[in-house]
Formats: C-alpha cells, structure tokens, sequence
C-alpha cells in the first residue's frame, strides 16, 4: 500500500513486489479497505477510481459502480464514457485517408472547369488553395460536417460584400473578429458561471434567486433543480438507454427520399453561416478574463460577489465590443449583406478571409414544418419519415436508478445567470 | 397551442423546424451554440395603461424588449430571432 498523492498503482505490494493479473481483483479489494481504515480520502477515491474505471469487472468495481449509478450487472460492467476521446491509430489512418480523397476530390474539380470551385471572377488555383486550407483545418478540429461542406463548396472570388442599397461594407475579417468575440463573452461568463456552480456543489450557496443591481444594468442568479446533461451523458451507454424512451421526429432526408414531389409544400430554406478559423484573430481575448477568485460564508454574500464579477466582466466587454443590442444588430446587419450578395448561388459557398485558413461558409439549411406536414399526411405517412432517438425519460429513470443517483441527475442544483441591461 | 403568446411566438419556430424546443418559451439553435429565450411581460405605463411586452434571451442576456402593439413588432421580432438562432 502506499500514501496518496504518488500514483496508484494496483498491481504494486507494499513490499515493492508486484502482483499477477488473476490477484489483482483482491488486492484492490484489500487496498480500499486499507485505505478506508487509513481514513486517507484521497488515496480511497484513487482506488475507487482505477476499480471502477480499469477493472469494472472486480467486485470492488461492480459494487462502485452499483453504488455509483444504482445498477447492477452487464450495465455496471459498461466502461465509463471517455471525455477526452483520441483516435486510434487505424481510425487516424482513416481520417488521413479521407482528408486525402476531400482534397483529391477538390482537385478534380479544379481541372474540371474554373466553374465547378470558383465562382464568377474568382481565380481558380487560389480558390483550390484557399478551400484545401480550410478543408485541411476543419479535418484537424475533426469537424467532419464542416468537411463534407467545404469539399462541395464554390469560392467567391473575395470575402468583401457591398450593400449596393445603402453603399455599407463588410468583409469576412470583421465578420469572424465579431465572432471570436462573441466567443471571448461567452467564454468568461461560462467560467464565472462554473465558478458559481461549483460553490453551489460545494454547499457555498443554496438554492434561490439572488439579484444585483448597479449602474448598468441587473443581474440574477436562479439556483433551481433542474436536469443534469453532463451527469446523464457520463452513465453508461446501456444505462442511458435504460432509462430513455423513443423520441420521434421529422427527417427532411427522409422526406426527400419517399416525397420528392411534395418537399416544396412542407420545406423552408435558410442560410446558415459558419465559420473556418484556422489562424485566430486578436480582439484581445487575453484581456477579457473574468475574476474567478470569489466566494462567501454566506449564499447571499457568496452568491452577490459572483454576480459582482459578471458585472465587470460585461462592462468591459462591453466597454470593448458593443453591448449585447449593439452586437446582435451589428450581426443581423452584416449576415443581410452577405446572405443577399449570394441568395442567387446554388449549393455551398465560402467566402475566403484575408487571413490563412479563414473564410465563412454559406450552406442552405432545410426546415420541415412539422405542423404542416403532419395535417396533410396520414400517420403511416408520418411514420415513413420520421427517426426515432433516445430521450431522457424522468419516470423511467424515477424507477430504474437509486434515489441518490436519480436526484444527482434530474435534481441537480443548477446555476442559471441573467443580466438585464439598463434601458 | 400555448395561450401564452412568448410560448407561441417559440412553438411555431419549433414547428416550423426552424430550431429545436428546450422548454416552453425556449430554443435552442440546431449548432447547439445559441439558446433563446422568449418572455412576456406586463408593465405599467406612467398613465397607469397597462403595456404588452415579449422579451427576448440571447445565451442569457437581455437583447431586446418589443412592444407587442409596435407596428415593427413581427419584423424585428423575427430578425432577432434569425440572427440568434443562426438562420
């Protein structure tokens, strides 16, 4: 046995002998009670975690695992979900292997004529560099969906638009600065946010709603129960899906296959625009970190000096980008600019940046109104094309897990912040 | 159908596939990156008459507060909306 803190190491005995594979259940079995007697916390949550994690199999690891998610058998033998997932190195092989046939296949279309990757004006061999960048990035963030955009993607042949109305520019640099910036607030108050959560976890503060009033505005915190996505997603799959019932939906994929002729009656368009960021523009992200370093001995004063630090953090942000009405017309402004320049363009465009591996991609999403069709097809109809997921289904789960488990999941103390600017 | 009109106003974008339904008054953008929230409210104005209003959440922040009785109303209730949710 050993103290906590070092690493530990099942297979290792006290006298530095190691253990065989077939004496290795045991011997967690013995080391975590050692480790209870010890009263040593730490060293118990190690052996409890490399039991539940590496031999779920052990008894140590079954009874965890029961204790932990409320379940017993094949589900408790499920492995917990990786957060951090890495490919292997068939499935990068793989991955090198597509990216290869996207660029193959932009290539082509290259020599196929200006007009299959460039758009009107657009110079063909840049527009082939300009898309395997964004490609090659996208295929780095294992953005596969991005990926499959880009490879049937045509390039304009600049990322400046002109409203031709009202004479205003834009170009695609400020477009994604906006972006990352908007990225930059979201970022901090996500941080304040789990700063908060994690003194609600820590009993820090309790349950209610807590208001801040100053010269710019309010801001509340509501800590309420509520459901737990992250705690969900972290049960074994089988325990998941224990505990879902079937979700139906409306599949515009399917529509087109079985109702080509009918996809007008029930079908909306929209643009969407996305973005590829290979080379990451400054808006002085580095300056705009929220202060984390808050608590309180009581809820109110603990739950106030949080409030207090979103404050600051939305007044300099929007000290530096706009207030939030300010951003969002700057947005709608700019995103009518560049969606008109292209509603007559088929199919996917991107819009190329200044910047290496920068450019926006314009797609057309498709809508299903579900309201619409479900009056005008009959229930089989409905049926044919419709796909079913997986729900969290609070009854079932009620039955199914232990009450700790089920109150850790679906009656989570939540934080959920406001800010209300001064009108 | 809600008799609430911010609850409509977010089911028929829901409906019309436009968004995903989180809970009532709420959406969230296909991408999963924007959430929306939709709120009515009675204020009372200084004559004491008493004023309709849908509030708009952006990600947790206030964008705008329209006037249900504004001739504008649909038009910049739905370009928000668009830019919020991405579309």
């Amino acid at each position: 046995m050993k103290t906590s803190g070092t690493g530990y190491n099942p297979f290792r005995r006290a006298d530095g002998t190691f253990c065989s594979k077939d004496e290795v259940g045991d011997k967690i079995d013995s080391d975590y009670n050692e480790a209870l007697a010890s009263g040593d916390t730490t060293l118990v949550k190690e052996v409890a975690e490399v039991a539940m994690n590496r031999f779920p199999d052990s008894a140590l690891g079954k009874r965890l695992l029961d204790e932990k998610f409320g379940l017993t058998g094949t589900i408790a033998k499920n492995p917990l979900p990786q957060k951090d997932w890495k490919p292997s190195a068939r499935e990068q092989a793989i991955k090198d292997r597509n990216l290869e046939l996207v660029q193959q296949i932009i290539a082509m279309r290259a020599e196929m004529g200006g007009d299959k990757i460039a758009l009107e004006g657009a110079n063909v061999e840049r527009a082939q560099r300009r898309l395997s960048e964004a490609v090659a990035f996208a295929e780095s963030r294992d953005n596969d969906y991005l990926v499959d955009k880009l490879s049937t993607a045509r390039v304009l042949p600049s990322g400046s638009f002109v409203n031709k109305e009202t004479g205003k520019r834009v170009n695609v640099d400020s477009i994604i600065k906006d972006y990352v910036a908007e990225k930059t607030i979201e970022s901090g108050r996500e941080k304040i946010q789990g700063r908060i959560q994690s003194l609600i976890d820590a009993g820090v503060i309790a349950e209610g709603k807590y208001t801040h009033r100053d010269d710019t505005g309010t801001y509340t915190l509501s800590v309420s129960k509520g459901f737990d996505e992250d705690a969900f997603n972290k049960l074994p799959e089988s325990t998941r899906k224990a505990i879902s019932s079937p979700k139906e939906s409306i599949s515009v994929d399917l529509l087109a296959e079985k109702y080509p002729e009918r996809m007008d009656e029930f079908v909306s368009r929209s643009q969407v625009m996305e973005f590829s960021i290979g080379k990451m523009p400054d808006v002085g992200q580095q300056y705009f970190q929220p202060n984390l370093a808050f608590t309180g001995t009581t809820s109110e004063e603990a739950a106030e000096n949080g409030l207090k630090s979103l404050s600051d953090f939305t007044k300099r942000t929007n000290e530096q980008f706009g207030s939030k009405k300010e951003r969002t017309e700057r947005k709608a402004e700019n995103a009518e600019i560049v969606k008109s320049a292209v509603a007559n363009i088929d199919g996917n465009v991107f819009a190329p940046a200044r910047a290496y591996a920068n450019g926006l991609i314009l797609s057309t999403r498709r809508n299903v109104s579900r309201t619409k069709l479900i009056a005008a097809f009959t229930p089989e109809q409905v049926k044919e094309v419709s796909v079913i997921n997986e729900a969290p289904d609070v009854e079932k789960a009620r039955k199914v897990l232990s009450p700790e488990v089920f109150a850790a999941i679906f009656e989570k103390p939540k934080a959920a912040l406001r800010i209300t600017p001064k009108r | 159908m809600t008799s609430n009109l911010a609850e409509a106003l977010v089911e028929d974008f829901a409906e019309a596939g436009l968004a995903e339904l989180v809970s009532p008054g709420k959406l969230k953008s296909y991408s999963g990156e924007n959430v929306v929230e939709v709120l009515q409210e009675v204020v009372t104005g200084a004559n004491g008459n008493e004023i309709e209003q849908i509030v708009i959440v952006g990600n947790g922040e206030v964008i705008e507060t329209l006037n249900i009785e504004d001739e504008k109303f649909n038009d910049d209730f739905f370009r928000i909306m668009r830019t919020e949710l991405n579309l």
